[in-house]
Formats: C-alpha cells, structure tokens, sequence
C-alpha cells in the first residue's frame, strides 16, 4: 500500500478519534448545560436557587400575592409523604387536607421523628403535583430550605408557609404536596463503610 | 490458498486482519448472541404464558427482560451490521482489504470478552434462579441501576462494547473515504456503503456520550460523585436525557445499515436499478441529523414543560418524511419490474411492509398527547420490535441469504430458505401484533404477571413466540448445511445483481482487488 494511503489512513483516524474524545466530554459538558437550560427555562422550580441561596423566599411571596386574594373561587391542597429509603423515620403530615382561596397565606406543619440511635442530618426533597402548577406556588419558609439534624429519638414539628399564586389557572383545581427526606451524610457514610470494611 | 501461508486452526482467528475472516467472526459471534438473547425471551414469554407466576423468580424475570434487550442490541444487532461491513464494504468500493485492518482484528476480539464480561453476574454468588445479573431494564435508568451490587461488570462492558463500535466505525470511514477504487466516487458507491458511512458517524458521536453517561454511574456508585444521586444534589432525570442522547440515535444505528442491505436486495430482484438513488442518500442523512434532536420523546411522562413536549413532538414526528421517501422509493423500484420471489427478496419485502407498521406505530408514539396512554404498555413493545425483529433482523437474515453465494460458493436450499422465511413471517406476527392490543389496553412492559383480562392474546403472543424461535434453528440449520457443500454458485450469484462484489469468483478468494479494479 502507498504511503500516502497510509498518512490519509492515519489522518481519518486522528480526526475521528479526536470527536470520540470530545464527545466523551459533551456527555459530561450535559450536566451543566442541563442546569443552564433548566433555569433559563424555568423547568424544575428553583432548586438550584436554594442550593446556591439566592432563593428570596419573600420576594416570591410577594409577587404570588400581587394579585390579591381571589375568593371566588377554591383550590384543595393535599400533603404526603414518601418512604426514605435507608433512613429509620416517623414523617408525617400534621395536616392532611386543606381548602384554601388563591394568594391567601397559610400554614401546615409536618412532623418528624428520629428512630435511630444514631444522629442523623437529613434534606427534604419537595415534589409538586401537578408538575404545572409548580410555579404558582411559593414557600415563604419551608423545612426543605435547609438541613435537618436530629439526635437519637428526637422528634420535631416543621413549619410549611406559603401561598398560591391568584393567576394559577383553573384548570388545576387540587395541588399535591410530597416530601421525602435523604441522608445528607449518605455519600459521606458510603465512603466510611468502604473504608471501614477494606 | 497455498501461495500465501497464513497461520491455520485458531491462530488464524486470533491473530487474522483479513476483513474476510473479521467479517466471519463478527456474524458468527452475533449469531451466538442471537441464541442467547432469544433463549431468554422464551423465558419471558414462556411466564407471560399465563396470568400468574409459573416458571421463574420476579427477580429472574426482570433479569431475562435487562440482559434480552442488552445482549440483542449490543451483542446481536450491533455486531452483526458491522460484520456485514467488514465483509462488503471492501469488496463493494473495490479495496483489497479495510483501511486498519490490525484496529479490525482488536475491535472484533474485544467482544467476545465485553460479552462475557456483560453475562458474568449472571452466575456469581448466590442462586442462579434468584437473578444476580443485571435487573433494571436494558435502559439502566438511575436510581434503580443505582442501587445493584455488580454495576462495575455491566459498566466496564458496556465502556468495552463502546471501544469495539467506536474502533469499527473509524475503520469503516477510512476504507470508505480513502480505499475507494479509481472511478468509485462517493455517489457512485452502493447504498450500503452509504448507509455504513453515515451510521459509522453516528457511533463515533454517540458511543462516547453513552460512556460517558455510564462513567457517571460508576463514579456515583464507587467515588463518591453525585451526577445522578438526589441524595447529593445530582438528578436522575438527567440519567434518561443524557442515556437518550445516545439512545435515538442509537436505534437509527440499528436501522441504517438494514436500509443499505435492502436497498441492494430489491433492485436485484426487480432487475431495475434503485429508484431514487441520490434521494435515498440524502434521507438517510436527514435521517441521522433528525435523530439527534428528538431524543426526550422517550420522556414525554417524565414531566416537561409544554413547550418541550411540543418541540419534540414536531421534531419527531419530522423524521416520517425523510423515512417516507425511503419506502416510497423502494416500492417504486418494484413497480414494474421483473420481480422474482427468491428467499432474500422476500425478507427485503417483508421488511418494507413490516417496518412500515413499526414506523407507523412509532409516529403514534411520537404524538406527546398520545404517548401518555401508549408509555411503558406492550404498544410500546410492539413498536420497537417490529423496527427491530422484522426491521432489523429481517434485513440481516435477508442479507445473510443474498450474500452467502458469494461467502461460501454455494447455493443454499431456496425450500428450507423459503421454509425458514414463511414459518418466521407468520409466528412473528402472531407473536408481537397482539401485543399491541394489550398494550392499548394497558398492559405494562417489564412486569412478570398480568391482570387476567389480558391473558388470551398473552397466550397467542407466547406461541408465535415459541414458533418464532425454534425457526431460527431452521436459519442455523440451512447456513451450516450451505457452507459444506450444495450447487456451485456462478460469480454473479443473481441475474439481477450489479456491483463490485458479483465481479469476483464465488466463493470470494482470500485476497481480492489487491490491483484496484477501474469504475466506470
């Protein structure tokens, strides 16, 4: 074969092993872009703002009540709890249902208890159903705003205050509420197991 | 042939860099994945057979459903259109051989041990009939995939899986882009080899993505990262967006070269050359772009806004055109020709009609508003199989009839051919078309037992099942019967067939175009 060949041969090879790499890194460059877009675009709620803490709790209320209170009208509110898995938890809400009108404040307290003889510090992650009506609901304080650390046994009563946007469109007539918590030290005592057993 | 010694019995397997002897391997090792990803869907559907749980653990079930669609996409499909690359791109552009052919050796021995690598946790620790291998869906979705206990055997091969289709692929581009013979330019070259171009770059673009998104996986697992744990501040979601920007094109992977191999059956048969032959490169190129801008149409329940599920609605539902012209065009080439009905065509027709029906039912469930009622049911079963049962593998049963002539120098049994093709057209149907009507009905995919109301068509569906895979046997049966002997093939196998490859004497010697042949 000509040596020419050869030099082509290896060039393809270069080029297309070179866009293999990249695109290695495109699949990670997906994350943060995932993020960007999610914000941009409003999807998610505003997680990534807590995370960051440039969530302004009060700011968000007072735009969802710029419309005042709309009482001709009803939505019913239901709150729930998800299983955590590898957590030894009592959570529950406090509040099961309730009926409220648009752009008026109210407040409901979910409970939890730390059945372990360990202390633990837990996250509460919050989901929305349905998942269109998460932005017309704003937390004025929320237990999800930051860690939870419980001794052995102890038990709390956590405060949710918020307020549903007046602009929420009729065709939602019932919002959901479900929280479940996750270790926040899970990868830290992941890490303390493999080293304990090695 | 005696005047060139190459080594013989296993060292020539091992150690060959012949495309001929890596195209061998490749479909046979493809054909062993084939048995083995079909055996466990008779274990699916020998459970499905009835309301209830008969014959296996849950667990076992759900491992049968994760390592069938696994092992027949990465094990069976996969390897077996770049075997048919490996054999027929160089014969077809008039190469004496691929462009690296010692990368080709490699990228063919990395599979046998990705293979075994992916089947292994099958049969370690604990009750083989409890399930240890994988169990979380050939879609690995996160957290679920998370929480198995020998993630590293299925990451490390599927990361070698990858380096196998990436290394093929960059052979297949450079034979393709630097080996052609004088004249062969690059629209004069057989649809095949364009589909393998096109899909080639596709694998290089998205094989690495998929490693990628397995990396994450591992180091979630194993290093203490949080890409797709929620405990960490990661997003699961994110696995299926991530997973699907491989995944679609991933199927078009599946289905490009099909169309290459049925686009040079047809026209044989027909004894007219392929009707709209620019048009059907340049759909299939629209076809590749397209399928990497649809990829959240697997998502549509994961919760998006409207203005996605729009988006990718519209985007998905676009790849019907440049697919259309494909069909169209190969209808067009039969229309009026001197059509015979020889075993390859047959498969080639078959899948013109059979495919459609999967194409249709995929526009169904690219409609957002519909997709709700359709996702995670049997409709969604029905569809991806009739792509891939009767679109896939039917083109690569087809191929494997037309070219084995020219592998072997002899003719196969045109009775057992036709046997093998009417008893797997029939049992297809009848094994995945109900399927669709208990999907509708909302029977779920990947669940061990059912409401009783679907058991009827179930049981239909299991038959098909079962006839369906015991003809195969009759596949394995006429090839190894053909490869030992039967009438001689002519050099041109088929009154109808033009190119390259029928130019040469049947069997293909061990070496041919080593002088460039001159296209006219």
């Amino acid at each position: 074969m000509s040596t020419d060949k050869d030099k082509q041969n290896r060039k393809v090879l270069g080029v297309s092993s070179f866009v293999a790499i990249a695109m290695f890194g495109f699949g990670f460059a997906l994350i943060p872009l995932y993020d960007v877009f999610c914000d941009a675009f409003g999807i998610n709620g505003s997680f990534s703002a807590i995370e960051d803490g440039t969530y302004n709790a009060e700011a968000e209320a007072q735009k969802a009540m710029a419309g005042g209170v709309d009482r001709s009208r009803t939505i019913d509110m239901q709150f729930l709890v998800n299983d955590s898995i590898g957590l030894n938890l009592d959570f529950k809400p406090l509040t099961k249902k309730l009926t409220l009108n648009p752009g008026e404040v109210k407040e409901v307290s979910y409970y939890v208890k730390n059945r372990s003889d360990k202390t633990i510090t837990i996250q509460a992650i919050p989901d929305i159903t349905p998942n269109n009506a998460k932005k017309y609901l704003a937390k004025i304080e929320c237990f999800c705003f930051q860690q939870q650390t419980l001794k052995p046994g102890e038990e709390k009563e956590m405060p949710l205050r918020f307020v549903v946007n007046s602009a929420i469109p009729e065709t939602i007539p019932v919002l959901t509420m479900t929280y479940r918590f996750i270790n926040s030290h899970y990868k830290a005592e992941q890490k303390l197991n493999a080293e304990t057993r090695s | 042939m005696s005047d060139h010694h190459h080594p013989t019995g296993i060292k020539r397997w091992l150690f060959t860099t012949n495309h001929k002897d890596i195209g061998t391997l490749y479909l046979w090792f493809s054909f062993i994945m084939l048995l083995i990803g079909g055996s466990m869907a008779m274990v699916i559907r020998a459970e499905l057979f009835e309301p209830g749980m008969q014959v296996v653990e849950p667990n076992f079930f759900n491992m049968m459903t994760t390592m069938h669609g696994l092992i027949m996409v990465f094990g069976a499909i996969m390897p077996a259109f770049v075997g048919f690359a490996n054999w027929l791109v160089p014969m077809m552009v008039g190469a004496p051989d691929m462009a690296l052919p010692r990368m080709n050796n490699w990228s063919f021995w990395i599979l046998p041990f990705a293979g075994t690598m992916l089947l292994m946790p099958m049969f370690m620790g604990g009750d083989f009939l409890q399930g240890q291998g994988p169990a979380f869906g050939w879609t690995f979705y996160e957290p679920l995939s998370g929480q198995y206990n020998k993630l590293g055997f299925f990451i490390f091969a599927v990361h070698l899986l990858g380096f196998s289709s990436i290394m093929g692929s960059i052979n297949i581009i450079a034979t393709i882009l630097n080996m052609r013979a004088p004249g062969m330019t690059l629209m004069k070259m057989p649809l095949f080899v364009w589909t393998w171009l096109i899909t080639a770059f596709l694998l290089i673009a998205v094989m690495p993505v998929l490693a990628g998104a397995v990396t994450m996986m591992l180091t979630d697992k194993y290093f203490g990262t949080s890409f797709f744990d929620a405990a960490g501040g990661g997003d699961p979601v994110l696995f299926q967006h991530v997973f699907w920007f491989f995944g679609h094109p991933e199927v078009y992977i599946m289905i490009l070269p099909a169309f290459g191999i049925v686009s040079q059956i047809i026209p044989t048969f027909a004894r007219k050359p392929l009707f709209g032959y620019a048009s059907m490169v340049y759909a299939t190129a629209a076809i590749a772009f397209l399928s990497f801008i649809v990829w959240a149409h697997h998502m549509f329940t994961v919760g998006m806004p409207v203005a996605g599920e729009l988006y990718f609605m519209y985007a998905t539902v676009m790849i019907a055109v440049p697919t259309a012209v494909k069909v169209f065009n190969w209808a067009a080439t039969m229309w009026k020709g001197s059509m015979t009905f020889e075993t390859p065509m047959l498969w080639a027709i078959a899948f013109v009609f059979l495919f459609t029906i999967g194409g249709f039912t995929g526009l169904m469930l690219g409609v957002a508003p519909a997709d709700f009622q359709y996702h995670d049911t049997y409709f969604v079963v029905a569809h991806f199989h009739y792509v891939l049962v009767t679109g896939a593998l039917f083109a690569l049963i087809g191929g494997v009839y037309y070219w084995l002539p020219k592998w072997t120098g002899n003719m196969y049994s045109e009775k057992l051919g036709k046997l093998h093709f009417w008893l797997s057209t029939i049992s297809v149907n009848v094994l995945f078309f109900p399927q669709h009507f208990i999907g509708l009905e909302g029977m779920p995919r990947r669940i061990p037992d059912y409401n009783p109301m679907f058991a009827d068509w179930n049981m239909i569906s299991s038959i098909g099942g079962f006839v369906f895979g015991a003809s195969q046997l009759i596949f394995l049966y006429t090839v190894i019967k053909c490869i030992r002997g039967g009438e001689k093939a002519t050099d041109q196998v088929w009154e109808g067939a033009e190119g390259l490859e029928w130019t040469i004497p049947s069997p293909a010697p061990y070496h041919t175009f080593e002088t460039a042949p001159e296209v006219k």
